[in-house]
């Protein structure tokens, strides 16, 4: 509340007047301030609707939060809340580590560690969750409705859900901690940019693309491999979306399954002239520890694949986030390495 | 009777001290003490802990989350037991267990169905046992029909439920084709969960399973007639037709809606009757009600045992009544006491 | 649930059968049967398998789908009754039933009480006692606390009809209550049953195969065939010969036991009539030569095989002269230790002459009985003669090889020499039937 300035005193006695008239106006002002202040900290919940349609009555600015999913911990990450997370979903391993449901990279980023653990295979350590007493517990479809609604029902601990199922509701997640995280509007309304200027960068260039009748490359896009089968992301994944936004043509476009395996014979007669492979460090949930290496000695008919052979970190085709929607350029570079700019961040 | 009764308190009020996080035993008690009481007695919440907000944490974590599951448990092996012994009565046949009339297939169908077809999402977790509990209704229901004429043998009303047994297996795996993932979740499903009940699930499990296996318990003298033929029955006095169409809709009930919150459970139905008959004889009006305490223990052992084969999280709790049951079973059967055959 | 009365039921009824036809899938198996068990009496069912027996008593315990006709106890229909209220008035022992759990076998009995106790109520005294004097009433009482699995099948046979008997019903049904009991057992379990249906004026239907034991312990015989009653009366009048041939099939004489009075059967066996081709005379009649016991068997086979026998001379006491009395054969009898005397050997003779066959079986020979032997003399070629081999080693001759002599006179004159009571029977047969007309 602004002061308005008070008028000059005549005399002695009207300068005591004037201090004495300072000093009130000065108080009145504090103090509505404060009761302003105190005001605004009695609306400390919010509602929203998580993105599995339900409505979750949730603390603002909570500053205890547990994350269960990766894909979740790029956001808060992202967002600046790395702080506030108490808890996160991974396994301890019988020598102590993390079982590696983070990859490296992740780990070292986010600043993870193993006390931090809340065992969530085969199903979610509830317990655990009410012990460390958070505020709002933040997760992916990766946990179980029984799960979640012992989090609700029994302990009382709302839970938001965050399943994007496209690239733009990757977007909207973002603006959904938003609502739960007021102090972080600005990183969050930054990011929401980014992300948005990326997807429609990707855009326009596909159309550009068309416009000109440039050839469009055929694409596989694998996570993995085990018994002569090539796993693949069928049609409504982000996988296939991905390919789509990149400008490429899916081989796995017209499977039946959303994740299927496809026999190593049908690629190597399709000849796909890009083939992005997702490379891994061990996670318990997919294939094994697939680095460019074991894809090299071990991915069958690999050396008669005459394609180009992209490794990509499997995280960014897995983990609906951030950071897949941030690796679209990558892709376009990819596959029109003549006609895409070089972005200028990290390979994924 | 008394004395399993009394067993099964005391394991209930142990079973509170077993779960993921360790909260100190006097505590627990303290805790389960004062719930119980309303707050009239045990210690005060402050006195407990070192801070009023762990003692909360750990007043949640008892009460809310670890004794609902405990009280699942124990009806759930109640139901089982009872119902199991009950079907090993009406059809003479001592290796049938809750799930003879293909309880388990329809149960598993009716899941399976919410989970593919990922329908009201949101509201999963309420809707599965309404989905689980209609879905093992159907083949109940179907040879309960079948029951109301006479002529239908113990031996056809059996085959006719391994055959509907069989059918929903197959509708389940053609779900599943569609939605693999859906099979993630349905497979601990299947081998029966008790993790994250409520006091509301718990408390309508238990209303429908004390009232049914109390009925189911009141027709103990028919039952033991019946195991004579229903000709014999007949000629006595007992409506052999009626008692065993009741019967057989009362199990079913009391199955399905154990199944339809703890999912499938094996074993508990087919070992705790004759763990019973062996000790307090055939009679049924005593081997009903002695095989739901035994039902009761014997589940929430396996739930105990459950939750500490590999810490902190359960594994699903059929696998250990499977593992305890079975050999304890084939004990049973190739143990035979020198006067029987 | 009627109002619990106070012991057994309101007092003797009569059990009636009226023009009750039962069909079987399709089949009629009882047509239009009328039949009064009268308080007090037993009725044994008979017939052969097939006749509709069990069929007509499944009927009166509700177990006879697709019946006409009225089955009442009293005057109450029991056709149309509920289970309970048949239960307190017909009790039924089937021929069978499954196994069970191995229960006590007090708590097995008490399972015939099930339509007296009201349903979640103990038991009461009377009915524990009226459990006991059913158990005392088979002799069972020190099996009491046995499991019915344990017992041996006469036992839970026993015990079936004790389950039956805790009933306190008017009305008993019992289906071959009688099939897996010893000898002993049965004549005890009849016995106790008619007894008790007399002392008690219960009115007892009993199905029961064996025709002697029914003469001996009913009142009245029901004879059913394809489903028709074909006979009913007191056995004396029921039990004949054509009856038994019409219905069963089997050729029996009727005797009389001289003790009882009662009629009892000696049925033949059913080829009887092949070999026992009747001659102008009758059937072909064989003399018998015997004493000592050496006849028995000879006596039974040839008697079982339809032929008339007559049996001489042999003194009287001897066992084979009791036998041959107790199966009504001619006997021609001499004093004991008295040697024959004329006049039987004249009755002999006449023996003989109507014969077609004569078998002399190998029995010691003295001097008082050498006079059978040497009477055969005469007869050498009018009528085929067999001697049977004595057994080797065994001294037989007590004449002063004067039995030898004569012995192998007659084999040298034309008799036939048989090594056996088998190789007798079957010579008898092929000389018989080509006896030449007498």
């Amino acid at each position: 509340m602004p002061l308005n300035p008070s008028p000059a005193p005549a005399g002695t006695v009207s300068r005591t007047l004037l201090v004495v008239a300072i000093l009130v106006t000065a108080g009145v002002a504090v103090s509505a301030t404060a009761i302003a202040f105190d005001l605004q900290s009695h609306s400390t919940r919010v509602t929203v609707v998580d993105d599995l349609g339900r409505q979750v009555d949730a603390p603002i600015n909570s500053s205890r939060i547990v994350v269960l999913a990766p894909s979740v911990m790029d956001l808060v990450y992202r967002l600046g809340l790395r702080d506030r997370v108490v808890g996160i979903g991974c396994t301890v391993d019988e020598a102590g580590g993390m079982q590696d449901e983070y990859s490296p990279n992740q780990t070292a980023l986010w600043g993870l560690s193993p006390s931090m653990c809340i065992a969530d295979y085969p199903s979610l350590d509830t317990e655990r969750v009410a012990f460390l007493d958070p505020q709002v517990v933040l997760a992916s479809t990766i946990t179980s409705d029984a799960d979640v609604s012992t989090l609700v029902d029994a302990y009382g601990i709302p839970v938001v859900v965050l399943a994007p199922t496209t690239l733009g509701g990757i977007v909207g997640d973002v603006a959904l901690l938003a609502q739960l995280f007021p102090g972080a509007a600005s990183a969050a309304t930054s990011l929401e940019t980014l992300l948005e200027r990326t997807i429609v960068n990707a855009t326009n260039f596909d159309t550009n693309l068309s416009d000109d009748g440039a050839p469009i490359p055929s694409v596989f896009l694998t996570y993995g491999f085990y018994g002569g089968e090539y796993y693949t992301f069928g049609p409504g994944t982000f996988g296939q979306s991905l390919v789509d936004l990149a400008g490429g043509d899916s081989l796995s476009a017209g499977l039946p399954l959303e994740y299927a395996g496809v026999n190593a014979s049908v690629i190597l007669l399709d000849e796909p002239q890009v083939i992005l492979y997702g490379t891994s460090w061990n996670d318990p949930y997919l294939v094994g520890n697939l680095t460019p290496a074991v894809w090299a000695s071990s991915a069958p008919y690999w050396s008669q694949l005459n394609g180009s052979k992209i490794p990509i970190d499997v995280t960014l085709l897995t983990e609906p986030d951030a950071s897949m929607v941030l690796a679209l350029p990558w892709y376009l570079y990819y596959l029109h390495p003549t006609l895409a700019p070089y972005p200028g961040t990290p390979p994924p | 009777m008394g004395l399993l009764l009394a067993l099964l308190l005391v394991a209930i009020g142990l079973s509170a001290l077993i779960g993921s996080e360790w909260i100190p035993v006097p505590a627990v008690f303290a805790i389960l003490l004062r719930e119980i009481s309303g707050g009239l007695l045990g210690t005060p919440c402050a006195a407990l802990a070192p801070t009023s907000r762990e003692c909360t944490i750990w007043t949640e974590i008892v009460w809310s989350g670890r004794m609902p599951s405990v009280l699942v448990a124990v009806f759930a092996g109640a139901a089982l037991a009872v119902s199991g012994g009950t079907l090993q009565g009406v059809f003479r046949n001592p290796l049938a267990d809750p799930f003879l009339l293909g309880l388990s297939s329809g149960a598993a169908m009716g899941a399976s169905l919410l989970l593919t077809f990922q329908i009201a999402v949101a509201h999963q977790a309420v809707l599965l046992p309404v989905f689980a509990f209609g879905g093992a209704l159907v083949p109940g229901l179907i040879i309960y029909a079948a029951a109301h004429r006479t002529r239908r043998s113990p031996e056809t009303l059996v085959l006719t439920g391994v055959a509907l047994s069989a059918l929903f297996s197959a509708m389940l795996a053609t779900f599943l084709f569609y939605n693999p993932s859906a099979s993630v979740q349905l497979s601990f499903w299947l081998l029966g969960n008790l993790q994250g009940e409520t006091w509301t699930r718990a408390g309508i499990l238990g209303g429908v399973v004390v009232a049914g296996a109390t009925l189911i318990a009141l027709s103990g003298q028919e039952l033991n007639v019946l195991q004579l033929g229903p000709e014999v029955a007949e000629s006595v006095g007992v409506e052999a037709a009626r008692h065993t169409r009741r019967l057989i809709l009362l199990s079913t009930i009391i199955t399905a809606v154990a199944v339809a919150f703890t999912g499938v459970i094996g074993f508990v139905g087919l070992v705790s009757p004759h763990v019973i008959r062996r000790l307090v004889g055939p009679d049924y009006r005593r081997v009903l009600p002695v095989s739901a305490l035994f039902g009761a223990l014997f589940l929430l052992f396996a739930w105990d045992l459950a939750q500490r084969i590999i810490p902190p999280v359960p594994v699903p709790v059929g696998i250990p009544t499977s593992f305890v049951g079975a050999p304890f079973f084939l004990y049973l059967l190739y143990r035979r006491r020198p006067a029987e055959r | 649930m009627t109002d619990r009365p106070e012991g057994p039921s309101d007092g003797p009824e009569e059990l009636a059968f009226e023009e009750v036809s039962i069909a079987y899938r399709g089949r009629p198996a009882v047509r239009s049967v009328s039949l009064t068990v009268r308080p007090g009496e037993v009725v044994a069912l008979a017939g052969p398998n097939g006749s509709g027996k069990s069929t007509l008593i499944r009927a009166a315990v509700g177990l006879a789908e697709g019946s006409r006709g009225l089955v009442r106890v009293g005057g109450y229909d029991v056709r149309r009754a509920s289970p309970v209220e048949r239960a307190r008035r017909i009790a039924w022992m089937p021929q069978e039933e499954p196994l069970g759990d191995n229960v006590p076998l007090a708590d097995y009995v008490e399972f015939g009480r099930y339509a007296w106790i009201p349903r979640w109520t103990p038991p009461s005294p009377s009915d524990r006692a009226a459990v006991q004097r059913a158990i005392a009433e088979v002799d069972l009482a020190a099996l009491a606390h046995r499991g019915i699995a344990e017992l041996s099948g006469g036992e839970r046979q026993r015990a079936r009809l004790a389950r039956a008997l805790a009933q306190d019903t008017p009305v008993l049904l019992l289906d071959e209550p009688t099939a897996h009991l010893d000898i002993g057992h049965q004549l005890e379990v009849l016995e106790r049953i008619r007894s008790f249906a007399h002392r008690e004026r219960r009115s007892v239907l009993i199905a029961l195969h064996d025709l002697n034991m029914a003469a001996r312990f009913t009142d009245r015989i029901a004879v059913l065939s394809h489903g028709r009653l074909v006979a009913l009366g007191a056995p004396a009048e029921v039990l004949s010969s054509e009856l038994m041939e019409t219905v069963w099939g089997v050729v029996a004489e009727i005797r009389r036991d001289p003790a009882s009075g009662l009629p009892f059967l000696l049925p033949r066996l059913p080829h009887a009539r092949a070999e026992g081709r009747p001659t102008p005379l009758g059937r072909p009649r064989v003399h018998l030569l015997a004493g000592g016991g050496s006849g028995a068997p000879l006596m039974r086979a040839l008697f079982d095989r339809g032929y008339e026998v007559s049996v001489g001379v042999v003194p009287l006491f001897d066992s084979d002269t009791e036998l041959a009395q107790e199966l009504g054969l001619p006997v021609v009898a001499e004093l004991p230790f008295a040697p024959i005397g004329a006049e039987a050997l004249e009755r002999l003779d006449r023996s003989l002459e109507a014969a077609a066959a004569v078998v002399v079986a190998p029995f010691p020979v003295g001097p008082t009985n050498l006079a059978n032997l040497e009477r055969l003399r005469s007869w050498v070629g009018r009528r085929p003669i067999a001697l049977v081999e004595q057994p080797p080693g065994t001294r037989w001759d007590y004449a002063d090889g004067r039995a030898t002599e004569v012995r192998e006179e007659l084999l040298r004159n034309g008799a036939t020499r048989v090594a056996d009571l088998g190789a007798a029977v079957e010579w008898v047969g092929r000389v018989a039937l080509s006896a030449p007309d007498q």
